[in-house]
């Protein structure tokens, strides 16, 4: 058995040599509280070559392996930060956080895996710029990575790159933007079309909700009435203009049959929009993050400009106060199911560039590093769940919504060994003086947070012990998602079938039908073509008695015979539903 | 030239008046068209006309808002013209109508006023007043709005959510618009469908072979209509402007409507008499003739629940008015779209069937009193338009548009009987309670026993005034409340990073934005690193975690949210 066991461990996870040095290939945790989302228990787990191979009592193990005493503390599957944009390039710049700081800074909060949005320029092309992500992470990542595509412009050819970076490159979810006009911003027909290509391909489809035209308009107006500090930000993007385009992206998923999920959940009213669609049946999902759950947009009222410039971030923070609570709220009752960062971090002179226009401040907040305490502190701590559901919202649920589970987001035999050993009773306080970040704000400076992580384990190894992290950089490998997660897909799938329309079969018609002129009455018509209501006064009207009342053209109606219904109800139309939400 | 002498005194005797907010025994002595006394044992002129009410209610005559009489459609003209829709109207008890004026896309708006007024004023046999629609949106349009509302008697405007490429307005083209009519006492009124997806799904349905008139529900399903609500009251709201939902076709379209009125906003629904009437499973009738008969858009729901929930939100207050949307072709007409349902003229009948069905939908079945009767028939629109108290009430002063209604009729409503010109009638076949037993217009008799008497040309126009106070007095606090202020600061003067010059709100051009490659060099192993040393303390403290603070510094900007 030794030997057997000694051959396996030359097989190494990942290619490169400097991340799996012999000492750190085997890991015994003992005495562990094992938390999935389902259940907790006691366990041992042994690891191996990055990936878990044995779970139980008196497991048999190689002499001489490192082993973690838990002392029953609780161990759970290592976070999954669904939303980051590390090195975002923004007009010349980049983001503070690269691929390095920002994995570090994850690993140091127990999160194990990110997913960035790849964010391609108009006219790059989606697989350019995917390419330049990897290139990016591979060389630069500490932890597994996968990678969002984002749809910054629709043509015939992104349909085309759409198809081959979900069936060759193992990307399943593409982000379109309802917001930034004339930029990013995809008009409802164009999302239409995108959302019916990512059903057809087993995708996901990602929405930066907020209706980009009342916002274009806001701002202007604001900037007329001379605000042009951080406040102007949150002023020209109230709530409503989110919960707006919520609405919306949700509307046209239903008609395209597509599986939503909204980014960044940040205010009271999209939240109440997404769980009023999933009550009626839509598949869509949403996607607080830690800022949101975690501080409010008061802070843009701050007079200091930098400070209130570090909350910028699209859509905003809410000004109402009790929006952390209630997307906490939402987040434990299922309404909402899964946390992101969308970290994207601004140094202060980043920030101001847009010293003397709000519109100019480059957006993001930090919360990679304490997505996973604020979360514990807010909802577990509070009540509001429990250590089941914490792994669900924070892992669990992001790994089945993106096909990586059971590989991630569970600890089970065959799983990756990502692994937290959490402890409930740490506290600490945030502060940009502590965190992991090359930025000199942090927008949770001074809160203090219950429950931390005590060891991170990241594709086998320890990364953090004793508050010190042992990262690797670039030992982080992409992680390829399939197509049609089963998670998402199986309800897609029986409604497709179900929702397949028919026409009635009827005679045709062969009764009088009337000249009119040629344009169509909704398609693009040329204003030559079309008559104006001014000449129409000369057209000749039909002659009609006028002192006649009753005056009938056909006399009985075709049908008569047929018994009336006025009082009675059917309770299906005889051609089917066309909404397919509508299950009842 | 209108009053005749004989009937320009008219006196009702035992008569129970009937208004929004109360019932009463009285006489009603009318003169020139205009209400002069009400009360018991009124001294009056002898030789006066009188008719015995005998304890019958007497109502304010209803005011049908939505019209479309004698509407151009490519060429042809929808089949009720004003002469013939005004006395279908009448014919129900209403005694007032607001017809649509509808432009040419790039046509103007104060000709095509002129036009609809030219024809109604020639044909009209009861009072009527004007919405103008807005099918484009120009310096020259905003130009003739504001004529309109300061000197043509017109305070509301119509866009369209649909129709892509023809009327649709994109959410820019809204937002200006509900500015504009804001600032000018207008009140936006709203076609709400969401007009992009509507021209994706009929191509889908055509592809796939449907073309009959169920394609055009199947390509309209609901949601697409409450998208489009939900959207123009998120607009509405942004800028402070009253918003007026015509046709609530759906329950969804309807929830989102009573949602929004309990947040505060400003805005009214209008089901229409189809709606409340009747559902789309007609759609899929196999005589397509008949089917086609029910196209109209938002199209009649499939949900065969839905008019009594839409009767529901009318007798709580959620939904505010009721219009027919009356708007007629012939079976010829119709069957310019046989072999494609999109060409398929819309609209459907109701100006004569809206005052006797609501009565037997609502009150007959208990969900509303004879007043609030009264409200959704009639005061709620003439206090929208700005006409209350001249219509939609009793009283001294008030024009003599009455109605006695006869509670215990009961007639069945048939296309053989109706006094329209189509040949196909929605409501074919239903047993309606409650029916117009003597209707008074501008103090004439038009209707008594059965007979109509009404003379073509005799409806005046009725101007309408802006800043209507039922809609604007709450938009005028909330005006004064939404003040934005910035936050004094001193200047930022610290470092600021290179970055390419165009703004993110602009068009970019792919070469005026350097590629992401290189990273600025940094050192990755200290990791607190800070680039302007170390935070600035702030002046205010630092809310702790857990505090919380319940207005923000600088105001609330959502001016709905009045807590």
């Amino acid at each position: 058995i030794l030997l057997c066991l000694f051959k396996n461990s030359l097989f190494l996870p990942c290619g490169d040599s400097s991340c799996s040095g012999p000492m750190s290939d085997r890991l015994l945790v003992k005495g562990a509280k094992i938390v999935n989302d389902d259940q907790s228990f006691m366990a041992d787990i042994y690891m191996e070559d990055g990936v878990i191979k044995q779970l139980g009592e008196n497991l048999i193990v190689p002499g001489g392996v490192k082993i973690i005493e838990a002392h029953g503390k609780m161990v759970m599957p290592g976070g999954i930060d669904v939303h980051t944009r590390f090195q975002m390039p923004d007009r010349g710049m980049v983001s503070a956080d690269d691929f390095y700081q920002g994995t570090r800074a994850a690993l140091a909060g127990g999160t194990t895996m990110i997913v960035d949005h790849v964010v391609p320029e108009r006219g790059v092309g989606l697989m350019a710029a995917f390419n330049q992500w990897r290139e990016w992470a591979d060389s630069k990542s500490c932890c597994d990575y996968s990678l969002h595509v984002d749809i910054t412009e629709w043509h015939k050819g992104i349909q085309e790159e759409m198809e081959s970076l979900v069936k060759d490159h193992g990307v399943n979810s593409f982000l379109v933007y309802l917001a930034y006009k004339d930029v990013f911003q995809l008009s409802d027909s164009e999302m239409y079309e995108v959302f019916s290509v990512i059903r057809d391909l087993g995708a996901i489809a990602q929405v930066h909700a907020e209706n980009g035209d009342i916002i274009a308009e806001e701002q202007r107006r604001i900037l007329d009435l001379g605000i042009t500090g951080p406040e102007g930000h949150a002023l020209s993007r109230p709530e409503e203009v989110e919960a707006e385009a919520v609405n919306r992206a949700v509307t046209v998923a239903n008609q395209t049959n597509c599986p939503l999920y909204i980014t960044k959940v940040m205010s009271k009213s999209s939240a109440d929009v997404i769980a009023s669609a999933r009550k009626k049946g839509a598949v869509v999902y949403g996607e607080p993050i830690s800022a949101s759950l975690g501080t409010d947009g008061t802070h843009y009222w701050s007079k200091n400009w930098a400070t209130a410039a570090a909350y910028i971030t699209s859509p905003p923070l809410s000004t109402d106060p009790t929006t952390p609570d209630y997307l906490n709220s939402l987040l434990a009752c299922g309404d909402l199911q899964v946390t992101g960062s969308a970290h994207c971090t601004f140094s202060t002179s980043q920030r101001a560039v847009g010293k003397d226009d709000f519109t100019l401040i480059p957006e993001g907040t930090n919360g990679t590093e304490e997505r996973l305490s604020l979360i514990w502190d807010k909802c577990v701590v509070s009540g509001k769940m429990d250590e089941n559901q914490f792994v669900s919202v924070t892992s669990t649920n992001a790994a089945k919504i993106f096909n990586m589970y059971p590989r991630k987001g569970r600890i089970a035999v065959g799983s990756d060994a990502d692994l937290v050993l959490w402890d409930p009773d740490v506290s600490k306080i945030i502060s940009a003086k502590t965190h992991n970040l090359s930025v000199e704000h942090n927008i949770f400076e001074g809160m203090e947070v219950r429950g931390g992580p005590l060891v991170v384990i990241s594709q086998g190894k320890v990364v953090l012990e004793e508050g010190v992290l042992h990262t690797t950089e670039g030992c982080g490998r992409y992680v390829t998602r399939k197509a049609f997660p089963d998670h998402v897909y199986k309800r897609i799938k029986a409604r497709s079938r179900l929702t397949e329309l028919r026409g009635v079969p009827r005679g045709q018609y062969d009764g009088p039908v009337c000249d009119v002129a040629p344009s169509p009455k909704v398609m693009s018509a040329t204003s030559t073509a079309k008559t104006s209501p001014t000449r129409q006064q000369n057209a000749a009207q039909p002659m009609r008695n006028l002192h006649q009342s009753g005056f009938s053209l056909s006399g009985a109606q075709v049908d008569d015979n047929i018994p009336r219904r006025s009082t009675q109800r059917i309770v299906a139309p005889p051609g089917g539903r066309a909404n397919i939400t509508s299950l009842g | 030239s209108l009053g005749h002498s004989s009937s320009e005194r008219l006196l009702i005797k035992g008569g129970r008046i009937v208004n929004d907010d109360q019932s009463f025994h009285a006489d009603i002595y009318m003169e020139d068209g205009v209400i002069k006394q009400i009360g018991d044992n009124l001294i009056v002129p002898g030789g006066v006309k009188t008719v015995e009410a005998n304890g019958k209610m007497v109502i304010p005559g209803g005011i049908d808002i939505h019209t479309h009489f004698q509407m151009p459609y490519r060429g042809t003209t929808t089949v009720d013209d004003f002469n013939q829709g005004s006395k279908a109207a009448l014919a129900g008890g209403t005694t007032m109508i607001v017809d649509h004026v509808i432009p040419e896309p790039g046509s103007s708006l104060i000709e095509a006023y002129d036009q609809w007024k030219q024809w109604a004023d020639e044909k009209s046999c009861c009072d009527y007043a004007l919405h103008v629609d807005i099918t484009h949106w120009d310096d020259s349009v905003k130009q003739e709005v504001e004529t309109l509302i300061k000197d043509k008697g017109v305070n509301s405007f119509q866009v369209y959510m649909a129709y892509k490429d023809y009327y649709q307005m994109s959410n820019k083209e809204l937002y200006e618009i509900c500015s504009f009519l804001a600032e000018h006492g207008g009140i936006a009124q709203v076609h709400a469908e969401n007009g992009d997806l509507i021209a994706e799904e009929q191509a889908r349905m055509l592809q796939m072979g449907i073309t009959g008139p169920e394609g055009h529900v199947l390509s309209r399903p609901e949601e697409l209509e409450a998208e489009a609500v939900f959207r123009a009251i998120t607009i509405a709201s942004q800028t402070n402007c009253p918003l007026y939902v015509t046709k609530v076709m759906s329950k969804s379209a309807a929830d989102v409507i009573s949602q929004a009125r309990k947040k505060g906003n400003v805005v009214f629904g209008e089901p229409i008499t189809a709606s409340l009437g009747t559902d789309g499973t007609h759609y899929w009738s196999k005589n397509w003739a008949k089917a086609a008969s029910f196209v109209t858009a938002p199209p009649l729901s499939p949900d065969p629940t839905t008019p009594d929930y839409l009767n529901t939100l009318l007798a709580s207050g959620d939904l505010n008015v009721t219009g027919s949307a009356h708007c007629t072709f012939s079976v010829a007409q119709k069957a310019i779209g046989k072999d494609d349902f999109t060409q398929i003229p819309e609209g459907v009948n109701g100006t004569e069937e809206r005052m006797a069905l609501i009565w037997d939908k609502a009150v007959t079945t208990g969900k509303m009193d004879e007043n609030m009767f009264v409200a959704v028939t009639s005061t709620n629109a003439a206090k929208i338009l700005n006409l209350y108290p001249r219509k939609g009430r009793v009283a001294v002063g008030s024009d003599a548009d009455l109605v006695i209604w006869d509670s215990d009729s009961v007639r069945t409503v048939s296309a053989k009987t109706h006094n329209s010109e189509a040949e196909y009638n929605v409501f074919e076949g239903m047993e309606l309670r409650g029916a117009p037993l003597v209707v008074v217009c501008q103090g004439k008799i038009v209707l008594e026993d059965g007979t109509m008497h009404v003379i073509s040309g005799s409806g005046r126009f009725i101007p309408c005034t802006p800043f209507p106070d039922f809609a604007y007095k709450r938009i005028k606090a909330r005006k004064q409340l939404a003040v934005l202020r910035a936050v004094p600061r001193g200047l930022y003067d610290g470092p600021v990073s290179e970055f390419s010059p165009m703004s993110r709100g602009g068009t970019p051009s792919a070469s005026a934005r350097t590629s992401p490659t290189k990273p600025p060099v940094r050192n990755l192993h200290h990791s607190g690193f800070s680039l302007a040393g170390p935070t600035t303390p702030d002046d205010i403290p630092i809310r702790p975690a857990g505090r919380r603070v319940m207005v923000p510094p600088g105001g609330r900007s959502n001016i709905t949210s009045l807590s």
